[in-house]
């Protein structure tokens, strides 16, 4: 979107010449090592050239297809069409422009391949230059080099000049004039305000969004255009739009193929990351994070948003090869904010935000249960809860239980840097009060990203972050707030709550959590440091050398006194846990990026160590003498048990890249990683991934003339990448511990657990995909197109064995999965700004993911036909997760009487299908009801803005997915005697003959000694975020403010679906509920 | 300078790029926290692990939660019948009321025949080790190193024996795995072998263990040899050789340490009503060490420490959920030791014909064995607890009676009695005791085996040899020690016999297995038992093999039992 930065700036008519102006970017950006020789070019090069009554236009196009050289001009400064004819023989540049353009009142300039045509000054007038004044300035990038060819306007005129090639300018501006608009392509547009000065240092940045945007693809960054795999960014608008309290939150639904489920809301929501569905039936199919070039194992809420300056994901195999044998559920890399050379930039972000439940399904009132109740067990009232129903107060457990959320965040960073060193500082608070009471999180954290070059060979840098949360209080549980009986008694006449709120059963109040002392503290520090080394005597040789520390500290604790159930039932009860997590990493990366001609060649050696490891040491203690001292008095305890957790994995790597890209038209990579993983089995220690990529840019093509078409690129690729989800240990026989006692005293006893396996290893995945990157009308669409394949096998698969071994299941390479699937993302600009100001753009993506088991155990049946696994629900043929089970068609109604009879069944109870209509319904009538991975998903963000209001609409989608509604419409759980609440349910009566729910009976939900369950559609459609936002900076820019920027959003505002339960994204549906959530925040630069 | 500066800088970097610096055992994987069979035993410390954890094992029969390992052996008979509900086609007590959801799928059966094959691994590993190691140091304790190594096979034996007597009651035909299981020989071929060949590796077991178990086990809940000679008479019944039998339950019997209690003793001691039969079953009373001498294997456990817990579930699934009582609309009763605390539910209990099997005078018939009535106490009489609930129209000290004899008996239309009476021998708790009497599961050690089973076997032995007058007077032994009249030969047949052991070790023998070995599983259970004894047949005498047994069987078809598809 900037990029059309110089078209707004210039008004319509600049030259479009995109890929060429696009690799001049490259040169300016990229390739300094050019610079040296950069004078050398326009002398050097002589043409000849002879054409008869042509355009001044083409002439222009010929030079450029002819030649590096590159024009920038505006079509009214000069009549383009103008006819010439040329006769010229070893002619340079600019004896052809002398001719072509005489007579025309323009000038031009060449820098390097670049040319510059521009009117001559005018000569003004005398009153005009009495409204006038002279500023001057330079214009640098980042790197302190000169940059010239920058545009600088005076914004809202088109009073302007470009910069000269030691990046200085001279203009003469209206006194008017308020503010200074510098645009370069590929750099961010910049405005600097008057303020009455007449000298101006500007430094332009690099563009980090379309075309020519660098992204990280692992050990080293490449240009989009010269990325052969599957490469998908989040930039920093989609961070920026709205406030996340982590990085999944960020990414879901804003790139195609991956999906991000919450798995369970509240303060700190856990959400399951998916790239590209599912590979692997049994093992993890949670892609690497990979932080700064380190591989992430820890908690990803512990990273804070604001810190992260781009989010890039790997998706295929020749992308993910880098990480051989963790690559193969795909490879998030996380970039985060550095610093820049210039002045010291403050900012702070901040928001506050309330929340509240966005669908609750509230289950029966006491009044509802009551009659519940009477209906199925007549008589089984109890004295107290018949005295609540009297008193006509039932408790509304939730309401006791939940709350109005909020949540606040307020960052504040410094950035800058000096000639040689740059650094970036930032210090985040998050706070947030969930839905349920008790449920809190607050997460402070640090930042500290420095690079400093010491000389011009060697540059030292880190990137560290210190975290601390702390979760302590122990939420109350929704489930049991869903299911407790609404006639009792929550508090006592103290108002104290009681220890049973239904004097005649066992059940604890649900309130009880809220009266545990109850702390949990973590604190994480993540070093990771590097050294880089280019070699002074082979020119692109550089050696970096990484290293990553992590290690996070937890500490918990807890104490149930004798007011509490649990605590009361063995006379106070403590939980103190402390558990440490650590990892290192060193590497050395080796790599030579050189133009040599038309070749670019971009290679890359890797050696890397990895250690993991985490240990857990648990009191659990009972029994106290009492309880004044809470856990603190542990060692008073009677009953004490001890335990101690431990695990270490080693991780050796070797990887090789190559990147060739020749004459940015034809791309080709190829990689191979060497992994060796402690956890696979002695005889299986190292594993061998390669992978090779080719890419086409066809729109470089000279051949390849079509307007319409901006950009085109076709990619394809193939690879095997590995699941090391083996985890520690698993390869080696092993017992458990299995003790017995004797007059108190622990008699240590061990039986065998693991069957080991010499021969246990990494899961594989060959993956082809084929991608299309396209731009249309000069890049306001843009997008990508993306086929896979995904085969994986040798599975890690937790294969049954015999239960006569003594053990009944053992770890096994075998089986295979295939994942086919298409992704699309396209962003368009629908309406660029003009000079009205208001601009639209839409981007999308939506994903298809198939997947399916293609075989297990290789063991066939009489047809020949693989066996499935039932007791799994494994089959062939069929996606990994499937609901395999009795389907539910109805009820039996009143006119089926007899036929019910068949089934030791009646009117008003379940009706389950008879699949192979024998009569009999046995395991033969389980079939498959739908998948639990979804079909389809799919992102839409539309942003508005009118001049300085910006409107932003996200909506995320996923279809294909079906659940079990359970609970919500089961009544069994309520137990015998009715214990337990349910929800209201339209249950079937011989008056209101309904199939869809059956009568108020015990065994209603039975047919044939089977139970039913009710599977439903699980897809949504949900508006995920709204935002308005207002920016006050160009009315703020007096006050020495850079950026004053506000916003108000909502969060999952509104959900379609015709899910009946909590919410059809949650796992459980009776644990915390999504949260509908309004945002006010505000973004301040200095 | 420079120069040299350079050449530096190169070796620096490129040294690491061809280092082997890493040694590639940095991938081994040492195990400081975990340990492996060949690690473990090397001595004699380490073969005990091995033995703790099989009694650990073991004792998973009287474990669970509301699945009861141990049902399976002794529910679903004549004497032992649900009181339940819930139709849960996956729990075991539910399928003794619904005998039709007994098919192959079901994942209780699963479950037991996936833990007694583990027990078998486990035993066959120490077997296999001890045997085929050199250098085991088998020193330690007062015995010798070759008295250590015997007595360590002989527990691991006695044990397998255990196992496999399960499985064939259980199953029929199983396949006997006699060889420590190993990644690296994963089996897709098991063959079932027959009963009678299972039975002879089983007796074979006992005898090598007999040998060398001593009379008094080394640690609490340990085997004694009286238990292994027990088993042997036990099984040389099942494979009618009565002549065996009597031999090793003679053996048992004329032990001078092993003795019936027929005095009072232990803890509850200085109460006088009590009956001797109750005293061995009260929580600190129960080992040989404590005083009971009749005991020939006691399962240990403790609340709150490591190898104690988790607790047992042989109280819970057969005592009533008292908390569940309710009197004129009142849940009256607080949990106390006296009543056995919380959280019974029913799953294995006495159907009307039990209750007409005592004599009034019999003190297995008492107040003190069975739970005829609860008396509605205030606050001292219930102390420490809370003073019970007191129901409209009634006071402190009212008495309220279970439903008895004139009720109807427990059938499909009359579940979920919580009124029933129960043996308190399953209660086990009293005043000293530590059992938290909120938890649903039980701490205290359990007698599991003991002499007067014994008795009846001897007389088994001598009723089908003919000797009705000896069996009878091995009867009235056991009869003598409760109050219950002398029989004499003619009283005797295989149904008193039977009747007998219901009156003396409901809740404690196999009954299912007993039952079966009589060949009077099928007519009794459904004679008494009118919840589910009505759906019995042939094909309920063996539970099914389970179905991921069958499927785990690859390369050769592992038959099913007659009736199951």
């Amino acid at each position: 979107m900037k990029k059309n930065g110089l078209m707004d700036c210039h008004g319509p008519g600049i030259v479009k010449k995109w890929g060429r102006i696009m690799r001049i970017t490259i040169v300016l950006i990229f390739g300094l090592m050019f610079t040296a020789n950069a004078n050398s070019y326009s002398e050097g090069t002589k043409f000849d050239i002879r054409m008869t009554d042509q355009t001044i236009r083409d002439v222009i196009a010929y030079v450029e297809d002819n030649s590096e050289f590159v024009f920038l001009y505006k079509n009214e400064d000069f009549n383009v069409d103008k006819r010439v004819s040329l006769n010229f023989k070893d002619a340079t540049i600019n004896q052809i422009l002398d001719k072509v353009l005489d007579g025309e009142g323009v000038v031009y300039d060449v820098y390097e391949r670049q040319i510059i045509i521009r009117k001559a000054d005018k000569v003004l007038t005398y009153s005009q230059q009495q409204q006038q004044k002279t500023i001057s300035g330079v214009v640098n990038d980042q790197k302190g080099l000169p940059l010239p060819g920058v545009s600088v306007v005076v914004k809202g005129t088109t009073v302007g000049t470009i910069t000269n090639p030691d990046g200085s300018f001279n203009l003469s501006v209206p006194s008017s004039a308020e503010t200074l608009q510098f645009s370069f392509i590929g750099m961010k547009m910049q405005e600097v305000p008057l303020d009455g000065s007449v000298f101006f240092m500007v430094v332009m940045e690099v563009e980090t969004i379309g075309l020519e945007e660098v992204v990280a693809i692992g050990y080293g960054v490449q240009k989009k255009s010269d990325i052969t795999g599957t490469v998908a960014s989040l930039g920093q608008e989609r961070l920026e739009m709205v406030p996340n309290i982590n990085i999944s939150q960020a990414l879901q639904g804003a790139i195609p193929g991956v999906m991000i489920q919450t798995t369970s809301a509240g303060a700190s929501p856990s959400e399951i990351i998916l790239l590209r569905g599912r590979n692997s039936i049994t093992a993890s199919n949670t892609p690497l994070i990979v932080i700064d070039g380190i591989p992430y194992g820890g908690n990803i809420s512990d990273v804070n948003p604001n810190d992260i300056k781009s989010i890039e994901v790997l998706k295929d195999a020749s992308a993910a090869a880098i990480y051989g044998s963790r690559g193969s559920n795909g490879v998030i890399l996380i970039t985060t904010k550095t610093g820049e050379k210039g002045e010291t930039k403050l900012t702070y972000d901040g928001y506050y935000s309330i929340q509240q439940y966005s669908n609750l399904v509230k289950p029966m009132t006491g009044n509802e249960f009551y009659h519940f109740k009477e209906e199925r067990f007549p008589g089984q009232i109890t004295l107290t809860e018949q005295a609540v129903y009297d008193s006509g107060e039932g408790v509304d457990w939730l309401d006791l239980g939940l709350r109005k959320g909020n949540s606040q965040q307020h960052n504040i960073t410094a950035s800058g840097g000096s000639d040689n060193t740059t650094f970036f500082i930032g210090t985040g608070l998050t706070n947030v009060q969930g839905l349920l009471k008790n449920d809190d999180y607050l997460r402070v954290s640090t930042r500290l990203n420095i690079d400093t070059k010491i000389t011009n060979w060697l540059t030292l840098g880190t990137r560290t972050q210190l975290a601390y949360t702390d979760e302590s209080g122990a939420p109350v549980s929704m489930s049991a707030m869903f299911t407790r009986n609404p006639l009792t008694t929550p508090f006592d006449a103290d108002g104290n709550i009681t220890m049973y709120p239904w004097p005649e059963d066992e059940g604890s109040n649900p309130l009880e959590p809220l009266l545990y002392d109850n702390t949990s503290n973590s604190y994480q520090v993540i070093s990771n440091n590097y050294l880089v080394v280019d070699f002074p005597f082979i020119k692109g040789l550089s050696n970096r050398i990484n290293t990553g520390v992590r290690y996070r500290f937890r500490d918990d604790a807890e104490y149930r006194d004798r007011s509490t159930l649990s605590g009361f039932n063995v006379n106070g009860r403590s939980d103190t846990r402390n558990r440490k997590y650590y990892n290192y990493v060193i590497e050395n990366i080796l790599s030579y990026n050189r133009q040599i001609g038309k070749h670019n060649i971009f290679a890359t050696g890797v050696i890397s160590f990895e250690e993991d490891g985490y240990s857990d040491r648990r009191v659990e203690a009972s029994e106290f003498p009492h309880d004044f001292l809470s856990y603190y008095s542990i060692a008073q305890a009677e009953v004490v048990n001890n335990s101690y957790g431990f695990s270490q994995t080693n991780l050796l790597s070797q990887m090789l890249r190559l990147n060739y890209v020749y004459n940015d038209k034809y791309l080709l990579t190829l990689t191979g990683r060497r992994d060796g993983f402690s956890g696979f089995g002695s005889s299986s220690k190292w594993g061998i991934f390669p992978s090779f990529a080719v890419g086409w840019n066809i729109i470089n093509e000279e051949f390849f003339k079509w307007d319409l078409i901006s950009n085109l690129k076709v990619r394809a690729s193939y690879g095997l990448n590995g699941n090391q989800a083996v985890g520690a240990y698993e390869s080696i026989s092993r017992l458990t511990s299995n003790d017995y006692i004797d007059m108190g005293i622990t008699q240590a006893g061990y039986k065998p657990s693991v069957l080991g396996q010499d021969n246990l290893s990494w899961e594989s995945s060959k993956t082809f995909n084929f991608g299309l990157d396209f731009g249309l009308l000069n890049n306001r669409i843009t997008g990508d197109l993306n086929v896979y394949k995904t085969n994986t096998f040798d599975l890690l698969l937790d294969r049954t064995i015999s239960a006569v071994h003594g053990i009944s299941s053992i770890i096994q390479n075998i089986g295979e999965t295939k994942n086919n699937g298409v992704e699309f993302s396209i962003n368009s600009r629908n309406i660029i700004s003009q000079n009205n100001g208001l601009k639209w753009n839409t981007s999308g993506n939506i994903a298809y993911i198939r997947n399916e088991i293609v075989s297990l155990y290789g063991i066939l049946d009489e047809n020949g036909e693989e066996v499935n696994d039932v007791a799994n629900s494994w089959f062939i043929g069929e996606p990994i997760r499937v609901n395999y089970d009795y389907k539910w068609i109805g009820t039996w109604q009143l006119d089926e009487i007899e036929e019910a009879a068949k089934w030791s069944s009646q009117p008003g109870f379940v009706k389950l299908e008879d699949v192979n209509g024998d009569g009999i319904l046995d395991g033969n009538d389980k079939q498959i009801l739908g998948q639990l991975d979804p079909k389809v998903m799919w992102g839409m963000t539309n942003t508005i803005s009118y001049k300085n209001f910006q409107l932003d609409i996200f909506i995320h989608g996923v279809h294909g997915i079906t659940k079990n509604v359970y609970p919500y419409l089961t009544d069994l759980e309520t137990y015998s005697v009715i214990r337990r609440n349910t929800w209201a349910k339209d249950w079937w009566t011989p008056d209101n003959p309904t199939n869809d729910y059956v009568k108020n009976n015990i065994s209603a939900e039975f047919m044939s000694g089977i139970r039913g369950y009710v599977y439903e559609d699980a897809s949504f459609i949900r508006i995920k975020d709204i935002s308005l936002s207002y920016d006050f900076s160009h009315l703020v820019s007096d006050f020495n403010i850079s950026k004053l920027r506000l916003y108000f959003s909502a969060r999952n505002l509104f959900t379609i679906s015709d899910w009946r339960g909590l919410d059809p994204e949650l796992d459980s549906q009776t644990s915390t509920p999504l949260q509908k959530e309004f945002v006010f925040g505000i973004n301040l630069g200095f | 300078m420079k120069n040299k500066l350079t050449k530096i800088l190169t070796l620096l970097v490129i040294i690491p790029l061809f280092m082997g610096c890493f040694k590639e055992d940095i991938l081994d994987e040492n195990l400081p926290h975990l340990i492996s069979t060949e690690a473990l035993y090397v001595n004699l410390a380490g073969f005990e692990t091995g033995i703790n954890s099989l009694y650990a094992l073991v004792r998973m029969e009287r474990q669970g939660g509301n699945n009861h390992y141990g049902e399976m052996f002794m529910g679903g008979t004549d004497v032992l019948v649900p009181n339940s509900a819930n139709r849960d086609h996956q729990n075991i007590s539910m399928t003794f009321q619904h005998w039709e959801d007994l098919n192959s799928e079901h994942e209780r059966i699963y479950q037991r025949f996936s833990w007694l094959y583990e027990v078998v691994n486990q035993a066959n590993t120490i077997i296999g080790q001890a045997g085929k190691k050199e250098n085991v140091d088998w020193s330690g304790g007062n015995s010798s190193a070759a008295e250590n190594k015997n007595r360590i096979i002989a527990e691991a034996k006695a044990i397998r024996a255990w196992a496999y007597r399960h499985l064939t009651f259980g199953w029929g035909d199983v396949p006997l795995s006699l060889e420590e299981s190993l990644g690296s020989t994963i089996k897709t071929d098991w063959e079932r072998s027959p009963v009678s060949e299972v039975r002879k590796q089983i007796i074979s077991d006992l005898l090598f263990a007999e040998k060398f178990i001593p009379v008094e086990p080394k640690l609490r809940g340990g085997l004694t040899k009286g238990a292994v000679q027990h088993y042997l008479s036990e099984m040389y019944l099942t494979i009618n050789k009565s002549d065996s039998a009597l031999y090793w339950a003679n053996k048992v019997i004329n032990t001078p340490d092993y003795k019936l209690i027929t005095e009072r003793y232990g803890i509850l001691a200085d109460e006088p009503d009590r009956p001797v039969f109750m005293d061995m079953f009260q929580d600190g009373n129960a080992n040989r060490e404590e005083g009971n001498t009749e005991a020939l294997w006691v399962f240990q456990w403790g609340y709150g420490t490591p190898g104690g817990s988790p607790g047992s579930s042989w109280r819970r699934i057969h005592m009533s959920r008292i908390e569940d009582i309710v009197v004129n609309g009142v849940r009256p009763f607080r949990a106390t030791w006296e009543r056995g605390g919380r959280g019974g539910c029913t799953r294995c209990q006495p159907p009307n014909y039990f209750f007409t099997l005592f004599e009034d005078q019999d003190d297995r018939f008492s107040y003190y064995a069975i739970r005829k009535f609860y008396v509605l106490k205030d606050a001292e009489d219930n102390s420490p607890f809370e003073a019970d609930r007191i129901p409209p129209g009634y006071q402190y000290g009212d008495t309220i009676w279970t439903d008895w004899l004139d009720d109807p008996d427990l059938s499909p239309t009359n579940r979920v009695n919580v009124l029933r009476p129960y043996l308190k021998k399953v209660l086990g708790v009293n005043k000293y005791t530590r059992d938290p009497v909120t938890d649903r599961l039980s701490y205290h050690d359990q007698v599991y085996l003991r002499l007067a089973e014994t008795y009846l076997l001897k007389a088994e032995a001598e009723f089908n040899l003919g000797h009705s007058n000896d069996a009878a007077e091995t009867i009235n032994v056991i009869r003598r020690r409760s109050n219950a009249s002398d029989i004499s030969g003619e009283d005797v047949d295989i149904d008193f016999i039977l009747d007998e052991r219901a009156r003396e070790l409901t809740m404690e023998e196999h009954r299912r297995w007993t039952l079966l070995r009589t060949g009077k599983w099928l007519e009794r259970t459904r004679m008494y038992n009118h919840n589910g004894g009505q759906f019995v047949n042939e094909t309920f005498k063996l539970y099914p093999i389970p179905q991921p047994v069958i499927d785990a069987n690859i390369t050769r078809v592992m038959p099913q039992n007659p009736g199951y598809n």
